[in-house]
Parts: C-alpha cells; structure tokens; sequence
C-alpha cells in the first residue's frame, strides 16, 4: 500500500458514507433501486476501506490525515486502534441497520431524506471515532447531534417533534459545555494529537484547578450522549424514533459517541498518570456506578418495550465508562469490549422490538404473551439479547462483564462487584419478565395490528436477517472470544498500546 | 482432554481427567440416558413435547459440560446453561402452581448465578487470571469468595437454609424431570463446591465443622418437614433436602479426614442419585401400579435401599458415612458420640418418612385409580422395565465403586447396627397406625412461606408504577404579556430618551 | 482600484435612475465588477500592505483620504458579494415579489456609502457615508409599501437623531482640535471632559444607528417590514457600518484611561443584548422578527469582545469581534433570503408558516438550518471561530467565569430560537401548502452564504492571522 493511500484512507472511509448520503438527497422518492444500490455501495465500499485499514493497524502502522483549521488544532482524522474499534463497528452495523431499514420503511414517505441523513449520521460517527485531535472529535460530536436531529423526528408527529426538542436541548447543551471544556484545555496546552498515556502530564502541576474543572466540563458534555445519571433524560424520549434509528442511536451512534470520547479524554487526553494525579477516577466511577443502578432501576417499571429497552441503555453504557474510569487494563479491556459488546446486543434488541412493532403492532411488554409462537425466530433472537444484557454465558455480555469484574478485582475495588451483582440481577427482573411472556405465557389477545410481510417467514426478510445476523454474532463473539477476530482480542491490543507507553 | 483456549477463553478446557469426575461422569450419562429413554415413551402424547424435550437437551448439555470442564468458565457456562434451561422443565405443566413455582426457583437461581459470578471473580482475580482448577485450588481461599462460593452453589444444591424452591420446583415438574433434577442436577452444586472450594485449604478446614452442623440440620429439617406433607413427591423433594444434608455433611468431612471420604461422598451422589430418580418417575405412574406386585415391588427395592437395608448401595454409604465420621478430626465442641447418635436418629427419620411415603402413595392411588389415563399396555411396559434397568443399578452399581475404590465392605456389627433403626422405624410407624394419632390437619401441606415471599419480590422488581418526580410547571406567559404591555411604548420617543439618560448617566459617573 | 470600487456604483445608480429597464442588469454587471475588484485590492493589500491614498491630488489634510487595510478589504469584498448574490436573489424573484424599481439605484447607493465607510478614517467622511447609508437605508425599507411606512419612518427619525448625535461630537472635537483625520486626532488627543463628552455623544449615535441594546427599538420592525433582499443587506451589512465606526473611534482615538472606563458599558449592553434578544427572538410570533431579534442579539458578540478587547487588550477579542462581523454578515444574509423565500412561497409572515417546510422547501430550510449553526457557532462554521476565539481570549485571561456562563446561555438561547423554526419545519402531521410551486435558485442563493459561512473555517488560519494582525 503507498503513502498516498495511507494518508487518504481515514478521509475516503468517511467518505464513503458521506457521498452516498448527499447524493441520496437528491434522489427522487421514486428511485428506490438506485438509493438502495447507492447504500449498498457505500456500505460495501466502507467495510473494504475499513478491512484495508484493519490489516495495516494490526501490523502497527498509523494513519494520519490533517486539514489546517484552528492555530494549535488543525482537523485531523487518525487511525489507530483504539478508533478501528468503532469504526468497525459502525460499519458492521451500519451494514445491519441499512438493510434492516430498508425492509422496514419500505413504503413510507420520505425515505430519500431518511436515508440521507441515516448516511450522515454514520459518517459523523466515523468520523467521530477517527478523529485525531480533541477539537476534531468535537467538530463530529456536534455533526452527529445535527445529523440525528432529523431522524428522531421522522415521523413529524407532536410525540416525535417534543422529543426532538428535548434531544435538542440535552445534546447541544452538552455540546456547548463540551466546547468550553475544550477550549479550556487547548489554552492551556493546544490540542494535540491523542496520545496513549495523555498530553496533559507535563502541565499537570500548578494547573490542577483548571484542569480539574476542564475534565469535568467536558465528562458533562460527554456524559450527555453517554447518558450519563443526571443527563439522560432524553433518551427514553428518544425511543419514539423509527426503529432503525433508535437501534442506531442506542448502539452505535450518540450514545456511544459519548462513552468512546470518555474513554479518549480518560486514556488518550489525561492519561492515567495525571487521572490519578488529579484524583478524578473515583467521582466518574462513583457516577458511572449510580447511573448503572439508576437506569436499571427504572427499567423495571417501563411497560413500553423500547422504553425499557432506552433505560437499559442508561445503565448498559455506564459500564463502559465504568470500565474507562477504573484505570486497569483488566477493567479497561471489559470497558473497550463492552463498546462493541453492548452495541450488538442492544441493536438486536431493537431489532426484534422493531419487528414485534411492525408485524404485530406490539408496543407493550403485556402484548408480548405468547409471541414465541407467532415469531420464533426473532423471540430467540430477543432471547439471546437479552441473556446477553444480564450477562449469561456463552453471550457476549458475559465476557464485558467478566472482565469489568476482573478489573475490579484487580484494582481493588471490590464494591464496584456488588454494582455488577445488583446490577446483573435488576437486569434479569426487567428482561427475563419479557422472555417469560414471549415463550411461556399463551397469547392472551388479538395482536393489536397484524400485517402479512411475507409468506414465507414470519416476517419481511430484511427485517429478518439483520436481527438473526446479530443474534448469531453476539453469540459468536461470546463463545470465541479468544480467536484472533474477537473484540476480545482487539480491546487486548489496544489495552497494551494504551499502557505499553510508559 | 480437549483444549480450547485459543478458541473460547484462556484457559478453556474440557476432559475428563480427574479421578472423581471420570464416574460422576458416567454415572450422569447413565441417568440422563435412562431417564430420556423414559421421557420418550412418557411425553409421547404431550402437546408441549417439543418445549420439552428442548429444554431436557439444554440441561443435559449443560450437566455434561459441567462435570467435564477443566477450568472455571466452562464450568460457570454449564451451570448456567443447566441452571436457565431447568426453568423450562420446571414449569412445564403450565399450572399456574408450576408458574408460582418457577418463578421462585428462576429468583433463586439468578441469584444463585450472581453470587456465584461474583465469587469467581474474587477468586480468578486471586488467581492471577488464570481459570484452570490447578491454579485455583492452589490459591487460599478468602472468607467474602468462599462465602460468595457457598451461597451461590448452595442454592442449587438445596440444603437446608437454602432449600426454598427445591420442595417447590420438584413436585411440579413431569416425572421424569423431577426425577433428573433430584437425581443429578441438584448434585452440580455439589460438584462445585468439591471443585472450588478445595478440601485441604486452611479456611475450609476452619469453616467445615460449621458446613457439618449445617447439613445435619438439613438432614433433619428435611426430614421433619417432608413428614407434614401428604403428596408424595413433595415428601420426595423433602427427602432430597435431607440426603442433601447429609452430602454436605460427607463435603465437611473431606476437609476433616483429609481426603479419604471422597469415595464414599461419590458413592453417596451416585446411591441416591439412582434411588431418588427411580422413586420420583414410580411415584409419577404410581396409578399403574395398583395391584401389581412386582411393580410395587420396584418401589421397595429403591426405598429400601435408601433406608440403608442390609446389602443395599445405602448401607454401604450410611456405614462409610460413620466410619469417616469416626476418623475425622473433630474440634473439640463436635462430641462423636453425640454425633453417632444424631446419625442413627438420622437414619430412624429416613425410614420413617420413606413409611409415610409408602403410605402416601397407596392413599393416592386408591384416590386416583378411578380416572387413570390409559396409557397404551407397550408405552406403559416400556418404562416400567426402564425402572426396572434403574433400580437394577442402584442395586448393582455400588458394587463397581466397592471394587474400583477398594471401600470396605461393612462389617456384620455395621450390618446389624443398621437394622434396628429400622426396625425402630417400622415399630414406630406400627405403632402410629395402630393408635391412629393424627396431628391437627392444619399442620400438614402448609404453604411455603418462600412463595409468599417470591410474590412480594416479583411485586417489588415489576413495579406498576415509580416514584416519579414532578417538576413545578410555571406559566410564564401571563408574565410575559405584561411585560410585553408595559414595554409597548412608542419606539422613536423612547429610544431617544433613553439615548439621552445614557449620556447624562455616563457623563455624570465618568 | 479603490477609486473604481467607488465610482463604478455611483456611476451605475446614475444609470440606474436614467434607464430604469436594464436596472437590474446594470446592477448584477457593478457588483460583478466591484466584487473582482474587491479580491483584487485584497490580494494586494495582502501582499504590499496597506494602502492609502489621497483624491484629487489634494494635499493631506484637506484631500478626502482613503485608507485600505486588509480589514476593510476583507469588509469590502463581503459587501460587493452579498450585494452581488442579493441583486442575483432580488433578480430572480423581483416580478414575484413586486420589488419595486428603486430597489436597483438604491442597493448600488448603499454599496457606494458602505465602501467609502470602510475606507474612510476621517470623521467628517465616516459622517457623510453614515448619512448616505442611513438614508438610502430608510428609502429600502420603505419600498414595501404602505404596511412599511410607520417603521422606516421611525427608523429615519431615529436615525437623523443619532447623526446629530454623531454630528454634535464630530463638531466638539473639531472646534477643540481643529483636525478630523482620526491618525492626526489621535496624535493630539488629551483625556478631559470634552473629548469624553464627545466621545459619548458619538458613541450613543452610533449605537443607535447600529440598534445596539438598548437603542434596537426600531431594528425588529424595521428589517422585520422590509423585503426580503433588503433585509439581507440590512442585517449582513448596514448595522455594521456603524460598528465599525464605532471600534475606530473606542480603538484608535480614545485613551486608555477612557477605553478601560467605556468597557463596562460594552460589555454590559453585550451581555443584555445576548441575553434578551435571544429572549426575544425566542418569543415572537413572526418569522422575520425572530431573525431581526437574532441580530440585535448577534450584534452582542460583537460588543462583548470590543469591550472585552478595550478592557484587555487582548488580540484575540478583536479577531474574535471582526470573525462575528463576517460570520454573522454571511449567516444572516442567508438566514433573510431563506426566510423570505419560505414565508413568500407559503403565504404568511407567522412563524406557525414553516409547519412542514422541511418536506416542502428542503432547501431553503436548509440554508436556514445551516445558517442557524453558524449563528448558533456549532464547529466548523465561521460562527464557531469567532467563538472559540473568544473562549480561548477568556480562558487565557483566567478568572472570567461570568462571561463564560454568559457565552453558554446565549449559545443556548440561539440554538433554541434557530431550532424552534428548524423543529416546526420537521412537523410532518400539518404542513402548509405552498402558493406555488417553490422555486429552485432562490432556494439555492440562499443557500449559497450559508455554504460560504462554513466554508470560512477552512480559511480560519489566515483569516485569524490577518485579524489578529490587524483589529484596527
């Protein structure tokens, strides 16, 4: 590969959702072979970028485009490690949710639109998750609240308009109060690139004040999209989006924009030298923990399916954070898994809650009875989420929170099991509660607005095949997380990158 | 020995290497294996065979898995897998006493699994990240993992403080799976503390005196309580809390003896892991039986056998169970006489609850033998004889572990030492029957206070509704109007005069 | 170059008035011409530096001069280009609108006052050009007809009264100096009661003409009645001539002693006007008034960081101050034309108008969305580096926490008043139904200052340099 790829990669990766999104805009409502091919493309094209640049940074190379912008900061997209991680996720997923889209508004209005911004979206999270400095990743951050704005009101009806609006307010909210914090530290040390082990050592003394309240401005900015426990109200609102989107919004795109720039201020910005220094590992991991608790606690009386889906995403995201906020590589390994873990247990649950919603007219967790019967093959896929959130082995989620237990042992903080322990039981009484209906209860009533989608399955193919393809895929990447392809063993790399430095 | 840890996990790895396992292995496949024969005639004409035999297959993987694996995680993934998937059996009548039932046993067991997740956590950090048995059973145990250890595989193993949903669940599942769960299931529990939880570890030895008390308790508890219930699988399920008690206490004497009691622990699992099934899928086709002497015969031979009559596989473990009490390193409170007795008390209660559950089941089947189910004379014959190949074993098996393990055989004195309590049991239930005592009615079949307990937990985890905080809605509109009032005022003439006020203002303060 | 970026306007509007029918023609051809021009004298100026030179061959003194930094340049080239794309806007929909045809003569004015303002460093020459600019000013507003008459009036009445203000100073500080040359003034200038009375007379006067709070009275109703091109000149360019009058005199005449005193009063006003013009534009219930509401609060920033540059004299604040000036030029040029080609082709002037825009007119709520980011100053728009300068002014002087909160809540108040109409265009449940059928170019020039906008911040380097550099 020449150096002239090398430096364009990380852009063409972003822009191989971009361009296809912009042209989409501009497609009519009637050229639906064109839009979907021109999806297809894009995704297609992305996830050969991202396996091209897969290879080089598993064998240690570094990407590195740049942009003047700011005097200190230029605009600059990186590819190491630790962003291939969400990036591949992204894009493995963006691969699910496009098909899953598809299938699922096939037939509404305004798809040119839905579809560009859906592009859009996935291209501030790349980008977010390339970026090299901490006011290019703000620079996505605020991208991404733009871009997800018109998804979340799709529907155009008062309920979506009203959580548009407090979407709106939370995130740029956060948004403002994360550039005040960045802006902070830049005039205290410029805005380097990332850098495993942190930039801000060299100034730590002398500065601790300022610092102090620089991490804090910028963990409440992030802690916004990361829902963190006084900022989260808006993603229960949220869930009133379309399927597709709130799968994005929970999985990969704003709330884990906010948990991956977490773990980029915590690891590549501070440093866990100077984290240590400054004493400020104890308050996240103290709100981290109250959120995970928090939002478990609330999901158990939610009787609107996505609803407690969105409230176990509180919680769920807090353990990543958790993980970053523990400052050992055992917890940061669980953390950084967790990044991908939970975003495909949590994107096929919203899958299967989307086709309970579309075949069925399912909303409630008291319709669900006797579903099992009706839509096997999405209950089990449900099913296996679902284990997955408490943490049952051989799924996925067993090994994120295997290995934030470790970490905490390891760090010895002992307490933070009896989080997990609590918290692995509120999970099982809000979700177990749902499989027990699915499969064990009869039907008790009509379902509320059955739709034939297909003859043949019990339910259109391509809302069918995403949620089966990451059934089986957090399945896998339970059972072999020790191979060479397993998130397990990415996270490990990047953990000894990021702790090797010193 | 399979090694998978470039595969699953570090240190993944299944075989069958250690000495104990090997048998606990076979025998498990054994029961599995007969028990799903019988399944197979018995759910024949069940709607729901599919469910159940989905189930049936979880658990019997995740049994296999468990006794076979080499290190902690897929030890913790079997137990899992058989711990969730014997939901399925349990509740598989579909009664709303199944459900009540299930629920309670699905509290437990998550709980169970947290606990014990938790505890392995603890002890793979102690390990230094290592899961493989070796490495932990050479690291000491702590007091919070071994606690942690404890409860967690305690409640799958039923003893007494952590019985609650065994007299529960294993009444209301089919037969079959009844007889699985007491037979072998409840045993991975067992399994799990004899892997975790190392004989020779210093605290254990501290702790074990303890574990002993408690599984005489159990023993006892089990027993007395098994006596209040007149359904014959509830005294059966009782009846497994006892003997579980008296496993426990066999587990405590492994730290006490060394590790000499070991064989006569595995004898134990497998003498009434072999009689519990056999009398839990009699006591399902019990109605087929009526009048038929050699069917009900079946039934004495494995009661018989768990009343530890003479040359019975219970005779041999009742006798290795004294003899290793007998050698054991008791602390100084623990009197071995008193101990002794305890044990042939013991051994008077089983006999007894075994009479009143003979009792019981003639009072059922003169109960039921009007609307019997007819099942097809070949189906009915078919599981009959696989009772017949399972009483057979019970009978046969301890033979091989005498020979295999080179146990003493119990001696004349033991064998008549054996006897009379029994025939004290006999005496005493003669004695009952003549004189017709009955204890007050509301005595018997009380309701477990566990359920009400379970509803009031499912009561607090599926809330209807949450304290919610409301926030004060102010209306600022009216405010607004009237500012917007006071403020129409004409443009030019007051934007001038405040031009001028400024200039003044600033001039005068300069 | 200079003096051609003078007469060729002048010389157009005489044309204009003569032969009305290739007015609007002649006027695309000028402000084609002028803008080329512009980019050429900044090259230069960039180049060579600045550039002074004298008319007429008068000697110094008594020739009118003119001077053109890189700032003025730059300020130059943002007038002749939105002139350019506003008279391409107005062209494109002038016989829908019933634009009338003083409209071509009157734009070429103001760019003729506008340019001889930002070249201009004598007080008597900035007096004429404000007096230009206000009248021609007054003349636009009032060509919407009878429903504009009662605002543009106020806002000539207001505007000969801040003149006089103006003119008052400009008459003190002549009588005590005997020179307007504000380089000659200032090398003579003494700190006493007279000049600070003068100083503040003239001050008030500009503000006035600026709609600085608390002197924005007439702005809403004025910009809010106009149409549509013309508001877009008013709000991108004619509210900053004052401005720009005022830094020169708080700048480069005043003393130390007397800037550090007037910073309070900036910083004050700033702050009020951030605040409750957001308040404001939060509130109205009309769609151009909410975007005149947004530049008396935009027009905050901007005396915010003058006050701040007066009080710290830190060279962020003034490239921070002149980043707002072109930033909020851009956005709110296109802010203006998207607005009025949405409540054009929807019929209405409510903000209850945009029900539905985004399905209807995806363009033109683009624009405004896009426009609105950068008022907003979300990264990477224009409106973001002015604001990151700022921030990083503030952060480097320490201890400024107040300010800072004040930024926060502002920026929030905007994002709220941009997405208030951004939401409304997304309800799908009750769109309104266009007129007709919404046309595609106008949609697209308004677009054009929006895309301009962002596009800035790949400049920013350069742009921060020169600013920096220069900030008068």
């Amino acid at each position: 590969m020449s150096p002239f790829w090398q430096q364009y990669l990380p852009l063409a990766i972003i822009l191989s959702s971009l361009l296809p999104g912009l042209i989409i805009f501009t497609l009519k409502e009637t050229q639906v072979k064109l839009r979907i091919s021109l999806n297809l493309f894009g995704v297609g094209v992305k996830l050969l970028l991202v396996l091209l640049m897969w290879q080089a940074v598993k064998a240690g190379q570094q990407f590195y485009f740049s942009l003047p912008f700011l005097p200190g900061a230029d605009l600059v997209l990186q590819g190491d490690a630790l962003s291939l991680l969400f990036v591949v996720l992204s894009s493995v997923l963006w691969l699910a949710t496009t098909i899953y889209a598809i299938g699922y508004l096939e037939h509404s209005p305004l798809r040119s639109r839905f579809f560009g911004y859906f592009s859009l979206c996935v291209s501030a999270t790349v980008g977010l998750a390339l970026a090299g400095n901490l006011v290019t990743f703000l620079l996505f951050y605020e991208l991404l609240t733009l871009a997800t704005f018109p998804l979340v009101v799709h529907r155009g009806t008062a309920q979506s308009l009203a959580a548009g609006r407090k979407y709106l307010a939370y995130t740029l909210g956060g948004g403002v109060i994360l550039m005040l914090g960045v802006a902070l530290l830049h005039s205290l040390v410029q805005s380097p690139l990332f850098t495993p082990g942190g930039y801000v050592t060299a100034v730590v003394s002398g500065n601790e004040g300022l610092l102090k309240l620089a991490f804090a401005l910028m963990i409440a900015g992030l802690g916004v999209k990361a829902a963190l426990l006084p900022l989260h109200g808006w993603l229960p609102q949220a869930m009133v989006a379309p399927a597709p989107v709130s799968a994005l919004l929970h999985a990969v795109a704003v709330v884990k924009a906010g948990a991956f720039g977490i773990i980029r201020l915590v690891y590549d910005v501070f440093g866990v030298e100077s984290m240590h220094a400054l004493q400020l590992a104890q308050p996240l991991m103290l709100l981290a923990a109250a959120t995970i608790l928090y939002g478990s606690w609330r999901a158990l009386s939610q009787q609107d399916i996505k609803r407690r889906l969105a409230y176990s995403t509180i919680s769920q995201v807090s353990y990543i954070t958790l993980g970053v906020a523990m400052l050992g590589p055992l917890a940061a390994v669980g953390g950084l898994v967790h990044l991908v873990h939970q975003g495909v247990m949590k994107i096929t649950l919203f899958f299967c809650a989307g086709n309970f919603a579309e075949t069925l007219g399912i909303h409630k967790v008291r319709q669900l009875n006797g579903v099992g019967r009706r839509m096997p093959v999405t209950a089990m896929a449900f099913t296996l989420g679902a284990l997955g959130m408490i943490g049952i082995p051989p799924t996925a989620g067993f090994i994120s929170k295997w290995y934030l237990g470790l970490g905490a042992a390891e760090v010895e903080q002992n307490w933070l099991i009896l989080v997990f322990a609590l918290s692995g039981l509120l999970n099982a009484a809000y979700f177990l509660p749902l499989v027990y209906r699915m499969w064990f209860l009869p039907q008790s009533m009509p379902w509320p607005q059955e739709q034939q989608l297909s003859n043949r399955f019990e339910t259109h193919w391509m809302l069918l095949t995403p949620a089966v393809f990451t059934a089986v895929l957090l399945l896998l990447m339970g059972l072999f997380a020790s191979t060479e392809l397993s998130p397990l063993s990415w996270a490990e790399l990047i953990v000894e990158r990021e702790f090797r430095h010193d | 020995m399979i090694d998978l840890s470039n595969w699953l996990w570090p240190g993944a790895g299944l075989g069958l290497g250690d000495e104990f396992t090997r048998p606990w292995w076979y025998f498990s496949l054994l029961l599995w294996l007969l028990v799903g024969g019988f399944s197979l005639l018995s759910q024949r004409h069940d709607p729901r065979a599919g469910r159940y035999w989905l189930f049936f297959v979880l658990c019997f993987a995740g049994n296999m898995l468990l006794i076979a694996a080499l290190d902690a995680v897929s030890f913790y993934l079997g137990f899992s897998l058989l711990s969730l998937s014997a939901y399925g059996l349990v509740i598989h009548s579909g009664t709303a006493k199944a459900r009540r039932a299930g629920r309670l046993y699905l509290q437990l067991a998550v709980l169970g699994e947290i606990l014990l997740f938790c505890g392995l956590l603890l002890r793979a950090s102690a390990a230094g990240g290592r899961f493989d048995w070796h490495s932990w059973q050479a690291v000491p145990l702590e007091p919070l993992s071994l606690t942690l250890l404890l409860l967690g595989l305690g409640l799958k193993a039923g003893f007494c403080p952590l019985h609650w949903w065994l007299p529960q669940a294993h009444p209301v599942a089919p037969a079959p799976a009844s007889a699985l769960l007491s037979g072998v299931m409840i045993k991975a529990g067992l399994l799990g503390m004899l892997m975790f939880l190392p004989a020779t570890d210093a605290l254990m030895q501290q702790w074990a005196p303890v574990l002993l008390v408690t599984g005489l308790i159990s023993a006892f508890y089990g027993v007395l309580a098994g006596l209040l219930y007149t359904q014959p699988k509830v005294i059966l399920a009782y009846s497994s809390v006892s003997q579980m008690g008296y496993l426990l206490l066999l587990f405590a004497l492994l730290s006490l003896t060394g590790v000499a009691a070991l064989p006569v622990l595995l004898a134990y699992v497998v003498h009434h892991g072999m009689a519990k099934s056999s009398l839990f899928l009699y006591a399902g086709m019990a109605g087929e039986a009526a009048g038929r002497i050699w069917r009900q015969a079946l039934f004495w031979l494995a009661a018989l056998s768990m009343m530890a009559l003479p040359l019975s596989s219970g005779a041999l473990v009742k006798t290795g169970l004294k003899t290793q009490l007998a050698a054991a390193n008791l602390p100084a409170w623990l009197d071995i006489g008193v101990l002794s007795l305890l044990l042939t008390a013991g051994a008077v209660l089983t006999a007894l609850l075994l009479l009143h559950l003979a009792a019981q089941l003639r009072a059922a089947n003169n109960k039921q033998s009007n609307h019997t189910v007819k099942a097809s004379a070949a189906n009915s014959a078919g599981r009959w004889a696989l009772l017949m190949a399972l009483v057979s074993a019970l009978w046969v098996l301890p033979w091989f572990i005498v020979q295999q393990w080179q146990l003493a055989w119990p001696t004349l004195a033991q064998h008549t030492g054996l006897i009379w309590p029994l025939l004290l049991a006999l005496l005493l239930r003669w004695l009952w029957y003549k004189f017709s005592r009955q204890l007050p009615a509301h005595w018997y079949n009380r309701n477990a206070p566990a359920l009400y307990y379970s509803l009031k937990l499912k009561r607090l985890y599926q809330p209807v509704s949450q304290p919610q905080r409301h926030w004060p809605t102010i209306t600022l509109r009216p405010l607004e109007r009237r500012i917007n009032r006071a403020l129409a005022l004409p443009v030019v003439p007051f934007t001038a005069l405040v031009c001028c006020v400024l200039f003044g203002v600033l001039l005068l303060t300069w | 170059m200079m003096v051609l970026l003078l007469v060729l306007p002048l010389v157009g509007a005489l044309l204009m008035l003569l032969w009305p029918k290739i007015a609007p023609l002649l006027t695309l051809l000028t402000a084609t011409i002028c803008s080329l021009a512009a980019l050429q004298l900044l090259l230069q100026v960039s180049e060579q530096g600045s550039q002074q030179i004298l008319l007429a061959g008068w000697p110094s003194g008594l020739a009118i001069s003119l001077e053109a930094n890189s700032l003025s340049c730059l300020l130059i080239l943002l007038t002749t280009v939105l002139q350019l794309l506003v008279a391409l806007y107005a062209f494109a929909t002038y016989r829908r609108d019933k634009l009338g045809t003083g409209f071509w003569p009157l734009s070429s004015l103001l760019q003729l006052g506008l340019t001889s303002l930002w070249l201009s460093r004598d007080l008597f020459n900035l007096y004429v050009c404000l007096e230009l600019l206000g009248l021609v000013a007054v003349a636009l507003v009032s060509l919407s007809g009878d429903k504009a008459i009662k605002p543009a009036l106020n806002y000539l009445l207001l505007s000969l009264f801040g003149s006089l203000c103006y003119l008052l100073g400009v008459a003190m500080l002549y009588g005590a100096y005997g020179v307007l040359d504000i380089s000659a003034l200032a090398l003579q200038w003494q700190t006493n009661i007279l000049s600070t009375a003068a100083l503040l007379l003239m001050t008030l006067g500009l503000m006035l003409k600026a709609a600085l709070w608390p002197l924005h009275g007439w702005l809403p109703a004025a910009h809010g009645a106009a149409p549509a091109p013309v508001s877009a000149l008013l709000s991108a360019l004619v509210v900053k001539g004052p401005l720009f009058i005022l830094c020169l005199l708080w700048l480069q005449l005043a003393s130390a002693p007397q800037a550090v005193a007037i910073a309070p009063l900036f910083t004050g006003c700033g702050l009020a006007a951030l605040l409750l013009g957001g308040v404001s534009a939060l509130r109205t219930p009309f769609a151009k008034n909410m975007v005149a509401y947004s530049t008396v609060a935009q027009l905050g920033y901007a005396m915010l960081a003058l006050g701040l540059l007066l009080r710290f004299n830190q060279p962020l604040f003034a490239a921070a101050l002149w980043l707002f000036v072109l930033a909020h030029a851009l956005a709110k040029a296109a802010c203006f034309l998207a607005i009025g080609e949405i409540t054009a082709t929807l019929g209405g002037k409510r903000l209850n108008t945009l029900k539905g825009a985004s399905q209807t007119m995806p363009l033109a709520m683009f624009a405004f969305a896009v426009a609105g980011g950068s008022l907003i100053g979300l990264p990477p728009s224009g409106g973001f580096l002015a604001k990151w300068a700022l921030l990083q002014g503030l952060w480097l002087q320490g201890d400024q926490l107040l300010w800072l909160l004040a930024i926060v809540l502002a920026t929030l108040l905007s994002a709220a008043y941009v997405f208030r109409v951004v939401v409304l265009a997304f309800d799908r449940a009750d769109p309104v139904a266009p007129d007709f059928a919404p046309r595609i170019l106008p949609q697209w020039l308004a677009l054009l200052p929006a895309l301009a906008v962002w596009a800035m911040a790949l400049y920013s380097e350069p742009l921060l340099r020169l600013l920096k550099q220069e900030g008068l």
